[in-house]
């Protein structure tokens, strides 16, 4: 077998030494990002009677577009984990490794190698999120949904503009961030930063609304949204840097951090250094100070686990009392906190939500267009008075299904068969006591923090080895 | 500093130079290195040694011109360097760090990655290199993917493809690392190499046995000073004081009588070994005379050898002399 030198075919396959072994696992990639779309938008749909629907209905639909844009912040999330993982591979993190220092010294030429490497890095990642983006149209298409082109170009031009933004911002700053965890810090800010300027400049509305989706013009249109013209500039710019800037520090041999603890130096030694220009002392190496940052790098990771741990033990323990409570339990705070399991007082009050009672006692007075908790015949029932009849109150729901019969659930009720009132409601509690209570939810909600919990000193170690 | 002969070129040239890095220990400063004096020629194996990693990788460091220098005089291959700059010469090959080649490739298909702008046609070209791999002992681990193996294997790598180069001069300045016999055997079959094709190599390292196999020339630091630099030959004849080794069972007995008879001499017991040494060198004719000594105290040890000189105990000589635990 012949090996291949070219640094382009190199580049392509990420430095794998099989070129096959690098396509099926790129193409493996994409297969994988499409099913995780797929299962997280099947995931998403077991949530429609919950405040979802209302906050993001455009992930919550049976819908090709619903599937694709799914997939989309989806590929946009793991190409992103990708980046970190072989974050030496793919970005030019490699040239502070002076893994070009060597090249160039053997004859290559840096500026071939930095468009080798833009160009092979972009289709890769191109072939990846094609692959994906085609495995959840074929997928939705299995799942027997409305198939509609129109949606199509323009989800596909939203998701490769934002892979390309972030794979650039990525290339670039990897020429000026010398410590790899500091490298992965600021793509975790990059990657929030990106989410935000969405939102500010419209973006994220204009992407999320069917109709302007169905034309691609829309989303390049500087009226809508100049969001992907500033994409554009930045692509550029970026495009611009990395070559200069690539080209300059390829040649010369990068000093990687010091590492003065290795060279076993005597105690309380501190090492300075003497700027020629300005005759100052630089402090390059000081024990103390390296002893106090571990002990406060050590303080904040144990205080965040444990208030992540504390955190996570409470919203358990809430989210079992909600789960055991009912409308008709007994109330020892005067609170009567529960789900909310029907569609009755919509739209005060809609299906999942999670819902405050306040116990009644005889001094509670009751007005007209209070919602109220009664019992009647062993039923518990919640509605809302709308009238008073002498010492009772005329009670009734607020919405009745379509094929009920109107005014069926009008009551009169005595006071004393009233034991609660309607004080407060919030809708993504109930969304999140829902998803506690599925498999993933007892996953991220129990296991994390308990696995947190018994091997937070193995995870401090580990991430210390991470960073040194 | 112009010189006809090229054999004689002078490499590397310092000149009472020193570091602009310096130690402080809350009472005083002292510069990390000051006052270095060396020179090197093409064609010479260099090992720089001495009591402090720091020192000797710090050295390579000005040497390779990647970090400044504060005072004094830098000449690389008769071109003086700016005491500033940090540009590395065209014609100085640095090897820093493990880190510089790819670990997802294995030794034979890197070495043919790194070569690929050689005009020699690809399949002679990977025909050569594997019988290189074989010619200096890496054989065993020419197929292996890069990743599974240690950073010594890695970094003598990086060194075989430095000799590949065009570059005159070649700077190994991973003194960190720990070599085995048959790393030093690869080691040493590469800077043979580098010697034939004109080459001058510089390795800073603590491993004595490195030096004694690979290098023509040490330079030992000691506190941030050239305690001594030339050829290794002289320097384990200047500083390996060890004349005897006994072996036996009744050393301690041995050991008694002997610094009663005759105290001037230094004695140490190490792992059923009784080493005799001098303070200095040029007492050899003393052997006789310690012969017939212990022939007197009727005990026969098993062996009693003459130690052969070695950097090792020539390394251990100088710092005792400069009353510093090795």
């Amino acid at each position: 077998m012949i090996y291949r030198d070219s640094f382009f075919k190199k580049e392509l396959r990420q430095t794998y030494k099989q070129s096959s072994l690098s396509t099926n696992r790129q193409f493996v990639f994409g297969l994988f990002i499409g099913l995780a779309a797929i299962a997280l938008h099947l995931v998403l749909m077991t949530f429609t009677d919950t405040v979802l629907i209302d906050a993001y209905p455009y992930i919550m639909q049976k819908s090709f577009f619903t599937t694709l844009y799914t997939y989309n912040f989806t590929s946009l999330f793991l190409i992103f984990i990708y980046f970190l993982i072989y974050y030496h591979d793919l970005t030019f993190e490699e040239i502070r490794k002076n893994c070009w220092y060597l090249l160039c010294k053997m004859g290559y030429k840096p500026v071939l190698m930095i468009f080798s490497k833009i160009f092979a890095l972009l289709f890769s990642l191109i072939a990846i999120y094609t692959t994906g983006f085609a495995v959840t149209a074929v997928l939705t298409a299995l799942l027997k949904y409305t198939f509609r082109l129109d949606y199509i170009p323009s989800l596909y031009l939203m998701g490769i503009t934002d892979l390309l933004v972030l794979t650039f911002i990525l290339l670039t700053s990897s020429l000026f961030i010398k410590r790899l965890n500091i490298a992965r810090y600021f793509s975790v800010f990059i990657y929030i930063i990106q989410i935000i300027l969405k939102n500010i400049l419209g973006y994220s509305a204009l992407v999320t609304n069917r109709v302007a989706m169905q034309n691609p013009y829309n989303l390049i249109s500087f009226g809508n949204s100049p969001y992907l013209m500033l994409c554009f500039i930045l692509v550029v710019l970026c495009i611009i840097v990395c070559i200069f800037r690539a080209k300059t520090i390829a040649k010369y041999y990068s000093l990687p951090s010091e590492t003065y603890n290795l060279y076993n130096l005597p105690a309380a030694t501190k090492i300075l250094k003497l700027e020629s220009s300005t005759g100052k002392l630089q402090n390059l190496y000081d024990p103390e100070r390296i002893q106090r940052q571990n002990r406060i790098a050590k303080t904040a990771t144990i205080t965040s686990i444990a208030l992540i741990n504390i955190i996570a033990v409470l919203f358990n323990i809430f989210v079992i009392v909600i789960s055991i409570s009912e409308p008709n339990s007994n109330s020892y705070t005067g609170l009567m906190p529960f789900l909310f399991m029907s569609d009755t007082m919509q739209p005060e009050i809609s299906k999942n939500d999670f819902v405050c009672f306040k116990a009644l006692d005889n001094t509670t007075s009751l007005d007209v267009g209070q919602i109220v908790l009664f019992k009647q015949d062993n039923t518990v029932y919640i509605e809302r008075i709308i009238g008073t009849d002498g010492e009772n109150y005329i009670v009734d729901i607020d919405y009745y299904p379509p094929i009920s019969q109107k005014g069926s659930m009008v009551k009169s009720v005595p006071k004393s068969q009233i034991f609660g009132v309607y004080i407060y409601k919030n809708r993504w509690l109930g969304a999140l006591i829902i998803i506690a209570n599925t498999l993933w939810g007892r996953i991220i909600f129990m296991i994390i923090p308990l696995l947190l919990l018994f091997f937070h000193n193995q995870i401090y170690n580990f991430l210390r080895k991470m960073q040194s | 500093m112009e010189n006809s002969n090229p054999a004689n070129l002078k490499v590397v040239y310092m000149d009472r130079l020193s570091s602009c890095e310096i130690y402080f220990n809350s009472v005083q400063y002292r510069r990390i290195l000051q006052n270095i004096n060396l020179s090197i020629h093409k064609g010479e194996v260099w090992g720089i040694s001495g009591n402090s990693l720091l020192e000797i990788k710090l050295l390579l460091e000005i040497m390779a011109n990647i970090k400044p220098y504060n005072d004094g005089r830098c000449v690389l291959i008769e071109r003086g360097m700016m005491r500033l700059k940090r540009i590395i010469l065209p014609h100085v090959f640095y090897i820093g760090t493990a880190n510089m080649i790819y670990n997802s490739m294995n030794v034979l298909e890197y070495l043919m990655f790194a070569t690929a702008k050689s005009k020699t046609d690809v399949v002679m070209r990977q025909k050569q290199l594997l019988q290189l791999l074989i010619d200096i002992g890496l054989s065993n681990i020419s197929l292996s993917p890069i990743h599974t193996l240690p950073d010594e294997y890695k970094v003598i790598i990086i060194l075989l493809v430095a000799y590949l180069s065009k570059s005159e001069l070649i700077v190994f300045n991973i003194p960190e690392l720990k070599y085995t016999s048959q790393q030093v055997s690869v080691v040493k079959n590469i800077a043979n190499l580098c010697i034939e094709s004109g080459k001058t190599l510089v390795i800073s390292t603590t491993d004595s046995n490195l030096i004694e196999e690979v290098c023509s020339h040490i330079a030992f630091l000691i506190n941030g000073n050239v305690a001594y630099s030339g050829p290794v030959r002289d320097f384990c004849e200047l500083y390996d004081d060890t004349t005897i080794i006994i072996y036996g069972n009744q050393l301690e007995s041995i050991l008694n009588f002997l610094k009663n008879e005759m105290p001037q001499y230094n004695y140490e017991v190490i792992n059923n070994q009784l080493i005799i040494s001098r303070p200095a060198f040029g007492y050899l004719e003393d052997i006789k005379f310690i012969h017939n000594k212990i022939s007197q105290l009727q005990l026969t040890p098993n062996q009693i050898n003459l130690s052969p000189k070695t950097v090792k105990n020539a390394v251990k000589g100088i710092l005792k002399k400069h009353d510093i635990q090795g």
